[in-house]
This record gives structure tokens, sequence and C-alpha cells, in this order.
């Protein structure tokens, strides 16, 4: 558990200090790039080498977790409140209201997921972390909100939800005391093994060109650019790779730890 | 009784432990015998370490559990047996009839196909026709009517009672010489219970099997049981034949379980009540299910039940009578298709949603299984508070004392703290009768409150029920299979039989001189924790059945 809030807590301060950290070991500045050196290995002052740019490796990915991490969380907190919102009225609502809901959902659901990201972005114009965050946080919330519905049912039929009824209790207070603390447990679980996969998700766009684009820079867009050197110049791709991984490891870790911390029943 | 010259299952100083450093040791070194021929009871409360001792014999225990001690069973030792020996040891030489008979089954394939399955997994050798027959021969064995027809149906079409003869008949399918039945008949109707009583006890003393039952209810031990073993925290406290551990308890423990078996006519005469009020006026209620597309099903069907302030109302069926129902109807959780409910002279079918909740608060309820009805995220005093607080409109310092009030009036002070998963299932129950009655209600509704509960739980929190009642002089609806239980409770009593009222009146009225047919059949299937009466009554229904 502590080792996985340590990882955590140091790539958020590469997110929060880029140039602190990117300065370590002599050369901070990602965009001071020297194509002499292009696709270099390990150099005094440059320990993880150079991109295909010249660019220094360590500085680019120090400077790529801010951009990363707050697509992962940010694109996972936009779907976890679309999710949870309609997840709660399809569960709760009545028939009509969950057909709609239903429906919509699958609509979302069946909607192949890059050709709409590809639309859209392509129609934004813009793509920076936050419009990268808001495409990949609106298509990524209809499996939660599925999860979130089949939860909150089962939940409103257990007794202590018909004991809170049956004490005369007003509706919103037992949807926030009774039925959405026993009902988002699973919820909760599925977006911290989101947020991982919402980093992989913004790399994968961007290896496809609609993600970020130059000069942002991301983890995605260096595992994307190296990955197309990877047969002449794999050391371009561990680094950023290695600390993709560690992010989705600890945030699932934590995830976890969270949600059993929460849960009196898991209390000694 | 005992054939002392070779028992078919002998266990000697048999200890289970669970989990490692430190191993946690649940069954202290017990010593059991059942010959060929016996029914010999292991009697205990939950957690006393009797279903784990009896799974030890089959060595079906979960992972992580250590077993010491001595298993012979039928001349080969049963903790030596490698993993091959274990599976032909099951089934062919002891075979276990499971407690709850629908979740046993397989739901996606027929009854047939099923018991064909068990038949053929001993005896590979038999053809498909062979085993056909044999099937239907087991199913006639366990008295199954039209067993040709049952083979096409499949479990969900078929009652408790029947599942659990096709239960027994799977396990007879290798002609084992031990049954092992864990609580066979918990989850059946009284009624059914007995037929299914007959069938074991057949079984055992006419066919020369052993048969091993496990159970927490003195009336079935009374009914069949040669010998009696009981078990107290992992350890034997006393043993002896069904008559001497009845007639002469040596121990208090037993004698303690004894007691707490409530019977039907310990009670002595207890006054009517007379009042002209009402605190519950049910009129011609009818409640359906279904609609549309299915079929409908009419669960109650033209009832009349009424609650006067201060009154104890039992409400007793077996299952699908609509006793729930009924109390669910008068909550709003159930769907009135006709007739009237009146709660304190207010009707609850045809106020506005406001008025109903109003309506609500003057309505406690009591639900079966405490496990499920508290919110688990909430402690003891934040579940008694939340009325309080909610409805009523308490803060601070009177919110805490109403709620150390009503947790004394249960018995429940000082675990104010606690969550609903630290306490016991008897505690969890008091619980909900502290929130029920934090508002004051006029009605209370309980149904089967204390069936999920042991027996000697289930006195104590008898007892909580009726001093709160007394204290606080609401009028009950008290909703229970148990006759014994009503009788222990209730002032009146309303007999329910599929959806209508068969018979109605004083409890010593209708429960020691019933009226209707079906009421006595009622009272004569409920066991009663007496060997002498049952044996009596065994040999009248057999009787009466040849």
């Amino acid at each position: 558990m502590w080792i996985a809030t340590s990882v955590l807590a140091v790539l958020l301060l590469f997110a929060l200090f880029p140039a602190f950290f990117a300065g370590l070991f002599g050369n901070g500045d990602p965009r001071a790039c020297d194509l002499a050196h292009s696709a270099e290995g390990p150099a005094p002052g440059h320990p993880f080498g150079y991109d295909l740019q010249g660019c220094d490796i360590w500085a680019n990915s120090v400077y790529g977790a801010q951009s990363s991490i707050t697509v992962g969380f940010l694109a996972t907190a936009i779907a976890l409140g679309i999710a949870l919102t309609l997840g709660t009225l399809s569960g709760l609502g009545g028939r009509v209201v969950d057909w709609i809901v239903q429906r919509v959902t699958e609509v979302f659901l069946g909607f192949p997921f890059l050709l709409a990201a590809i639309v859209v972005l392509n129609t934004l114009g813009a793509r920076n972390v936050w419009t990268v965050s808001l495409v990949l946080g609106v298509f990524g919330w209809p499996t939660m909100a599925r999860l979130m519905r089949a939860s909150v049912r089962s939940v409103r039929h257990s007794e202590y939800v018909l004991a809170a009824r049956t004490m005369g209790l007003r509706l919103p207070r037992i949807i926030k005391r009774y039925v959405l603390p026993n009902a988002i447990q699973p919820v909760f679980v599925l977006a911290t093994i989101s947020i991982g996969m919402v980093i992989v998700a913004e790399s994968t766009l961007t290896y496809l060109g609609i993600g970020l684009s130059s000069p942002a820079i991301s983890w995605g867009l260096q595992i994307a650019a190296g990955s197309r050197i990877f047969q002449t110049a794999p050391h371009v791709l561990v680094l950023p790779s290695v600390m993709l991984a560690l992010t989705v490891l600890s945030v699932v870790a934590i995830g976890e730890e969270l949600r059993s911390a929460f849960d009196p029943r898991e209390r000694r | 009784m005992t054939d002392a010259s070779t028992p078919l299952l002998t266990i000697r100083d048999l200890r289970v432990t669970f989990g490692s450093r430190p191993a946690h040791e649940v069954v202290h070194g017990i010593d059991l015998d059942v010959a060929g021929g016996e029914v010999v009871a292991l009697v205990g409360e939950s957690g006393s370490g009797k279903s784990v001792s009896a799974m030890s014999i089959l060595r079906l225990l979960p992972e992580g559990a250590g077993v010491t001690g001595s298993i012979r069973l039928d001349g080969k030792d049963v903790l030596a047996m490698s993993q091959r020996e274990l599976r032909s040891m099951r089934g062919n030489t002891a075979a276990l009839i499971s407690q709850d008979p629908i979740a046993s089954l397989n739901p996606v394939f027929t009854i047939g196909f099923q018991v064909v399955e068990a038949v053929r997994a001993h005896s590979s050798r038999l053809s498909a026709k062979e085993a056909r027959r044999r099937a239907i021969e087991l199913l006639t064995l366990v008295e199954i009517p039209e067993p040709e027809l049952r083979m096409k149906q499949y479990p969900h079409e078929l009652s408790g009672g029947q599942c659990q003869r096709v239960g027994i008949a799977m396990a007879l399918a290798a002609d084992p010489q031990l049954l092992i039945a864990d609580e066979p008949t918990t989850a059946l109707d009284v009624t059914i219970q007995a037929e299914i009583l007959d069938v074991l006890s057949r079984l055992g003393r006419e066919q020369g099997r052993g048969v091993l039952l496990i159970t927490h209810d003195m009336g079935v031990v009374a009914d069949i049981a040669d010998r009696v073993l009981v078990m107290h925290q992992g350890a034997l406290v006393e043993h002896g034949t069904t008559q001497s551990i009845f007639d002469s308890p040596q121990r208090d423990y037993t004698r303690a379980l004894l007691d707490a078996v409530p019977r039907i006519g310990r009670r002595g005469p207890s006054p009517a009540p007379v009042s002209a009020d009402r605190a519950l006026e049910i009129s011609g209620l009818v409640v359906e299910y279904g609609g549309r597309l299915k079929r409908t099903v009419r669960a109650v069907d033209g009832v009349d039940v009424h609650v006067r302030p201060g009154e104890m109302r039992g409400l007793v069926g077996e299952s699908g009578s609509g006793k729930s129902t009924i109390g669910r109807a008068v909550i709003g959780a159930a769907p009135i298709t006709a007739g009237h409910v009146a709660v304190n002279g207010r009707e609850v079918t045809s106020a506005t949603p406001r008025q109903r909740r109003h309506a609500r608060q003057a309505i406690g309820v009591v639900f079966q299984n405490p496990s499920t009805s508290l919110n688990p995220r909430y402690t003891v005093a934040q579940t008694v508070a939340e009325p309080l607080t909610q409805v009523e409109g308490l803060r601070g310092a009177a919110v805490k004392a109403r709620v150390q009030e009503l947790l004394e009036a249960v018995r429940l002070d000082g675990h104010a703290d606690h969550y609903g998963h630290e306490l016991s299932g008897g505690q969890k129950q008091r619980v909900a009768i502290a929130r029920a009655v934090a508002l004051r209600p006029t009605l209370l509704i309980a149904d089967e409150p204390t069936s999920a509960l042991d027996v000697s739980v289930q006195a104590q929190v008898l007892d909580v029920f009726r001093d709160v009642q007394r204290e606080m002089g609401f009028g009950c609806l008290f909703i229970s299979h148990d006759l014994a239980v009503i009788d222990e409770l209730c002032d009146t009593v309303t007999v329910l039989h599929r959806g209508r009222v068969i018979e109605e009146g004083h409890r010593e009225q209708v429960l020691t001189h019933p009226s209707a047919e079906y009421t006595r059949r009622l009272l004569a299937a409920a066991p009663v924790p007496d060997p002498s009466v049952q044996a009596q009554r065994r040999a009248q229904r057999l009787a009466g059945a040849a």
C-alpha cells in the first residue's frame, strides 16, 4: 500500500513541479533538442538517452506526467460523474426513465469509440489536454453506468432500503445515505482501473495522430514516437512505458485499498 | 438400539481447525457412532460446530481446514484416503442431503437428467434405459407422486418439498449405507417437513441405513431420532437416547436448549383485548401479481384482518399463504388490487404521497432477516437515531438520550458504536426492533422476526419484543409460520391458507380448540419437543396413510 502511495505521490510531484525534477540530471528543458544526438543511448547528463528528435527522454517523461495524469483523472472524473447520475436515475427511476437511459447507454456503448473520437476531435480543432479528456470521458461512461444501474437495482430491493422507506424518510435522504454508499463500490473499483485505461487510450489516440500533438508533451506521444523506431532504438520506449505502467498499477492498488477502507465490514 | 458389534461410522477424538498461525480450533475432540438402522441427531446452535463435524466425515471442508483424530466409515479410515478413494466413498458409502433443496438442484436441467446422472456417476456400466428405470425406482422410493411425469420437469416447477425428495433420491442413487442430512427440513413448511421426516425415518429404520441428522430443531429430534448428541461451542455436551435426553437432561446447557423451545399451551390464559378502536383495519384485501403478458397470481384473496390498539395479532400460515404479502401491502410495498387498508382510521390507499409518508411514521416494521434489513454502513446508534433525526427532527443531546433509552429497552446498551456485522443475529434483530419503535408507532408489523434465529436466541428476542410492546402499547401484526411462537406472544390469531382466512379468533380458542380442519392439520404437523407425543402422532399418521 505505502509503495503504491509513494510511487503515485512522486508521479504527482512530477506533474506539479516538472521543472525541478526534469533538471535533476542537468538537462531540464524538454524542448532543448539537438538532432545530432537523434535516438542516441544514455550519455552523461542524459541517463535515459535521447529520442528521435534528439530531446532528453528523462525531461520529456517528467513533463509528460502532467498531461497524462491530468487526462487520466479528468476523463475518469467526467465519465464517473455521467455514469453515477445516469446509473442512479436508471436504477431508481420508473420504467420509462429506465428505458430511455438504457437505450442512450446502448447507443454510446455500440458506437465505435475510435471512430467517434476521430470525428469529434477533428471537428473540435483544438486538441489539448481538456478536449482530449472531454472526449475520452464522454465516450467512456457506458460500462460504468450499466454497472451502477445493476448495483443500484440490487440495493434498491434490499430490506434496509424498504426499512428506510417505511420509516417515512425522504427520497433524497434514502438515495444519499442508503442507496449510493452501498451501490457505489463496484463502480468505484472500475473507475480506478479506468484511469489507467484512459491514459493508455490517450496514447492510442496520439499514436493515431488525433490525440495531443506536438508541441504538447505526453507519455502517449513519447510512446507513439518511440514505437516507430522501436527496432533501432528500443530505449526510447522504455521510460515512458514504465512510468505509465507504474501509474496504472499504483492507482489500481490505491483504489482497492480505498474501497476496503470505506467498507465498515472490512474495518477491524 | 445400537448395533454394538460393528458400527457403520466411528468417530474418535475428532478435532477440526481453521487457519494457521495460530490455528483456530472449532471442534474440540468429539466421539460419535452411527450404526446401521439408527437415526442419530447432532444438535446445537449455529456456530456449535455440528455441520463442520458432519462435513469432515465426507472430507468436504473448505480449504485450510485441518482434521485430526480418527473417522472410520464402514471399516475404512477416511482421513487416510486418497482423493480417488474419497471420490468413490462419497455417494457410494455416505451421501449428503443438503439444507436448501431448491438451490442444490441445477436449474437448467430436468429432474430426470439429474437423477439419471447421479445414478450413472456411480455405476457407469448401466445402459441409458436401465439408469432411467433405476431413477424412477428411486423417485418412487422417496414417494414422489407420478415419478414419470416429474422426470420431465425442471426444478422450478416443483415445490420445495418435492425438490427435497429429489435431493434424497439423488443421495440414494448408489445405495449408500450412511445418509448425512444437514438441516434437511429447515427450509420447508411444517406439513411438508413431517412427510420428509417420515421418508428419512423409513430409509433409516426399515432399510437398515444409518442416518446422521444435523438440526437445531428439538421438535425434529423428538420426532425421528433414536439417539441425540448435543454440541455446544465445538464440544460434545451430552449424549444419550432421545427419551433420556428429553426426560432428564443432565447438563444445564441441554436443559436451557429444551426450555427455549416454544410449546403450544405453555402460556396460561390471557385476557382478550376489548376496544372498539382499530390500529389496523384490513377489509376485502386482494393483492395480485403479474399481469399484462403473464398470468396474474392472486396472492391475497379477500382478506379481513383487524388489530386493536395494544393487541398482538398473530398471522399464521405456510409459505404461499399470503401472510407476508398482507404485511407488505400495509406498508405500501405490495400492490393493492382491491379492498381497503386503514391505519388508525385513515385509509392508506387513497392518500397523497405526502400523507402516505406521514402514515408510515405511525407504522414500525421488523423484517425477517436482520442481516439484510440494517444499513451496513451505519453503526447501531446511527441506525436507531435515523428516524429520530430525519422524521421527528430531534437534534443533539435529545437524540442521544432517546437512542440510549431505546437501546436499554432492547438490552443493547454498550453496543452503540458497533456496526451490524459485529453483532450476532439476535442482537441485530433487537437493533431492528429499537429502530422500528423509535417513533412510538401505533402499529408494528413484524414479518417472521425470529425465524432466522436459533431457538435460544429466539426466546430472548421474543422476551424483548413482549417487554417493549407492554411498555409502549402498540398494536402489532405478528406474521409467523410457527404456531408455538404465536402462542407464546399473541392475543389473537388469524390462520391463512392460499390467500384466504381459514380461521380467526382468540389465541386459546384457535390453538387449542381449532374449528377448521386446516388449522387442526397445521397443529398436528408442528413438531413438539416430546418423543412420546411424536411417536404417537407418527403411528396415527402412518395408520391413516395405510
